[in-house]
């Protein structure tokens, strides 16, 4: 058996290896039309991107920003609804925020990928739906009076660079504030 | 003494690392350790993140991997349950804590088997959030897991060839596909990234934002480093010490002005690999010829199969027919057959990157009274170009032909076009020689629609840009690799096979380039001219997600429109809900055309 197995083991793994290696090779395409292997990888972890920051890196910042309405028609100013986290030196060891800032990153480029789609297919997408979700837990966190609904909105900015004016992406419809309840698990 | 310094200080650069292959191990498991522990405790420490609400719902998030198997999501819903996740990540942390504290191999080769095995259950639960970082510890994990599972050289040599060859994918490819983008080639990337809050640094930005010649080297040394990173293969390991200093101190300047330490340790860790598949140890090379076997076979299939698509493609003539144009392009087309000879006839004009079955619906939803003729441009599918021209007046030229080839005595004839091919008709319209009773504009281009729309602008910038890289891999055989596009699911069953060929054909993307092209030089000559007035009947069909997204498109259909203002039964009709593509794609948005063209052509039939 364990001679079998020295015999197999290496051609096996060489193999395999090399057909990750193949498959990887022929998913690093600049242009993603050409991802039909990755696609096949419905987790998105088995054949690594190697396209970091290309063919164009991100040079924006997003913002979630909300507003509610209140049960006596008062409206909220527009709120930011996460502030990503200044750059540290810690950052090099220890940067716990950089999870959720990077998810507010991956879940905003989602819903930019869809803006060409029907209304109704991005309302229904998982990213707008988890980030409505998110919006909505912020607002219940922090004290307010009883609701009538929120709208949150998406944004994009140049960072520390001041010299252009933050752009509108997307404004969600008002979302009523029990009926979201409901939404928030169907 | 000074020359013999630098002499000494020269080869000592340019000597292979001499590192042994438990060593090699050794050093892999533990950075990517370093890697697992930091991730799992900054999990642990903001616990809000997994819960309801956050970015990491859960409940939100599994619709997205609703299509896995009922074992595999009973596996991510177990381990996503906030508290199982959280008793996984202090799991982790003793499993890394294991790595980097003397144990034994067995339990080495389990706490790797964990980290990977958990590193991969919990990717789907922390979607919203993962980085580069974790698929890199996850691959050097497993191949340590493997290594020392199966506790073989040649099985360990295997796996760390594969993490190094990885490693040099990795860099290489990160370099050579910036090369694509204008940002890196101008330099203005560095800057452009650095002064984001999420990844920059304002002090970093400070130094390049006035600096453009500065931030271009930067740019530039950084595209070329990471673009010959995988020379360090070629050079018997002489270049593995440059190479690999280059990457240690590159990581640990990003991971300071970037906020990504974990990808200095997690990239960090396949270096140790990379040292040892380069050095001059014996030790077999199994895997890179595996590997370069299994890509030179993939490259002799994806070759085999773009031939055998063309030849299905060709297949297509066999049940058409052809017509020599007097430019001598060669069109293919198809009689839908009619029930009189004297019936309407409805010549339908596909748009750019298209393909006469687009049509399919609207065919099957119009009446047998009609005789409908699908036929590819020049160019497209079995028609063939052998003008090398793909502009609207040569292929307007070469429909008149077609019209012209129908047998005599064919009933009245009617152009129809959707997007460019709008265009198309209505200039054949206007050069014909024979009558045309009709012509249905299906969402259809207008020539000034570049020079009055931004939004349409905006899009034709993207297309270029689209285009770019686009047609010459297509014609370097990358066909194959192009994803199934999910319109074609929309299209009827028995025509998506030959759609997704000719979609995969090289000759779709260079005639759609080449007509864009021209397109392009078109729409700047008649950015001025208003159209010239026609006293041939019209439909005009809209779809309403055209004229909601754009205000200037319900314009531009009503100048077509207006067109033809001076022939009865000009009519414009909004298909409620339809975008410009699912007009044609979307059996419901089709029937609707269909049936605004039924009725088009029992009115203008009966006129004639």
């Amino acid at each position: 058996m364990n001679i079998e197995l020295s015999k197999c083991a290496p051609a096996a793994v060489a193999l395999t290896g090399g057909a990750i290696l193949a498959a990887t090779l022929f998913s690093q395409h600049p242009n993603r039309i050409f991802d039909r292997f990755r696609k096949l990888d419905q987790i998105g972890f088995w054949i690594p991107n190697w396209r970091f920051f290309a063919p164009e890196p991100a040079m924006s910042d997003f913002h979630i920003l909300h507003r509610t309405l209140s049960a006596d028609d008062f409206e909220s100013p527009w709120e930011e609804s996460h502030v990503v986290t200044p750059r540290k030196a810690t950052h090099l060891f220890w940067f716990p925020d950089r999870r959720i800032d990077k998810g507010i990153f991956d879940v905003a480029s989602e819903l930019v990928s869809h803006l060409g789609a029907q209304e109704a297919l991005i309302l229904n997408s998982p990213a707008y739906r988890v980030l409505r979700s998110f919006v909505r837990h912020r607002i219940q966190s922090s004290a307010h009076p009883p609701l009538a609904g929120f709208q949150f909105l998406l944004a994009r900015s140049t960072g520390v660079d001041t010299s252009a004016e933050p752009e509108e992406i997307l404004t969600s419809p008002f979302i009523p504030w029990e009926a979201e309840h409901v939404n928030d698990h169907t | 003494m000074a020359r013999q310094l630098v002499r000494r200080f020269i080869k000592s650069v340019f000597t292979p690392v001499s590192i042994g292959r438990e060593d090699a191990l050794t050093y892999v498991e533990q950075l990517a350790a370093i890697t697992h522990l930091t991730s799992s405790a900054e999990y642990l420490a903001r616990p809000k993140n997994m819960e309801e609400g956050s970015l990491g719902d859960w409940r939100l998030n599994r619709e997205r991997f609703s299509t896995l198997g009922a074992w595999q999501m009973c596996a991510l819903d177990t381990c996503s349950r906030p508290v199982v996740t959280k008793a996984i990540h202090w799991g982790r942390i003793g499993a890394s804590l294991t790595l980097l504290a003397p144990s034994g191999k067995q339990a080495r080769a389990a706490a790797n088997g964990y980290l990977a095995l958990t590193s991969a259950l919990l990717y789907p639960r922390h979607h919203y959030g993962t980085d580069g970082s974790d698929q890199v510890s996850f691959q050097s994990s497993t191949v340590v897991f493997v290594a020392r599972t199966v506790p073989n050289a040649k099985v360990q040599d295997a796996a760390l060839w594969y993490l190094a060859l990885q490693s040099g994918l990795a860099y290489g490819v990160s370099g050579w596909v910036k090369l694509f983008g204008p940002s890196w080639r101008s330099g203005q990337a560095v800057p452009g990234v650095m002064r984001t809050v999420t990844y920059g640094h304002k002090g970093v930005w400070e130094i390049f934002e006035d600096r453009p010649r500065l931030a271009a080297t930067a740019a530039h040394a950084m595209l070329l480093a990471e673009g010959l990173f995988p020379l360090v293969f070629f050079s018997k390991g002489r270049l593995a010490r440059p190479f690999l200093t280059w990457a240690t101190l590159f990581h640990t300047f990003i991971g300071a002005s970037m906020g990504l330490g974990r990808f200095a340790t997690s990239f960090g860790s396949m270096l140790p690999a990379v040292a040892y598949a380069t050095n001059e140890r014996a030790k077999s090379a199994a895997l890179p010829k595996a590997a370069g076997c299994m890509v030179g076979g993939a490259i002799v299939a994806g070759v085999v199969s773009a031939a055998r698509r063309r030849v299905r493609i060709k297949g297509l003539r066999h049940s058409s027919v052809s017509v020599t144009t007097s430019s001598g392009n060669e069109l293919i087309y198809t009689w839908a057959p009619g029930p009189d000879d004297d019936a309407p006839v409805l010549i339908l004009e596909h748009g750019m990157l298209s393909t006469p079955e687009h049509f399919a619906w609207i065919v099957e939803a119009l009446p047998r009274t009609v005789r409908t003729v699908t036929y590819a441009r020049a160019g497209y599918g079995a028609s063939g170009n052998t003008t090398g021209t793909y502009g609207i007046e040569e292929s307007a030229d070469d429909l008149v032909d077609l019209i012209n080839d129908l047998p005599r005595g064919t009933g009245p004839v009617f152009l129809a076009g959707h997007s460019l091919g709008g265009l198309i008709v209505r200039r054949a319209a206007q050069v014909c020689n024979r009558t045309i009773e009709g012509i249905i504009y299906i969402d259809s281009s207008h020539p000034a629609q570049l020079a009055r729309s931004s939004r349409q602008r905006d899009g034709a910038v993207q297309l270029s840009q689209a285009f770019q890289g686009l047609s010459g891999s297509m014609r370097l055989g990358f066909g194959w690799l192009l994803e199934r596009p999910t319109w074609l699911n929309s299209l009827p069953c028995p025509v998506q096979d030959i759609v997704l060929a000719q979609y995969r054909d090289a000759k779709l993307w260079t005639a759609g380039r080449a007509e864009w092209r021209s397109t392009q030089r078109y729409f700047a000559q008649a950015r001025n001219q208003s159209l010239v007035a026609m006293d041939i009947p019209a439909l005009v069909i809209s779809a309403q997600k055209t004229l909601d997204a754009d205000e200037v498109q319900a314009v531009l259909h009503a100048e077509l429109a207006g067109s033809h203002r001076q022939a009865p039964w000009t009519t414009e009709v909004v298909i409620p809900g339809a975008t410009h593509d699912s007009l044609l794609t979307n059996s419901e948005h089709a029937s609707e055309v269909a049936e605004a063209i039924a009725e088009f052509l029992e009115k203008s039939g009966a006129a004639a």
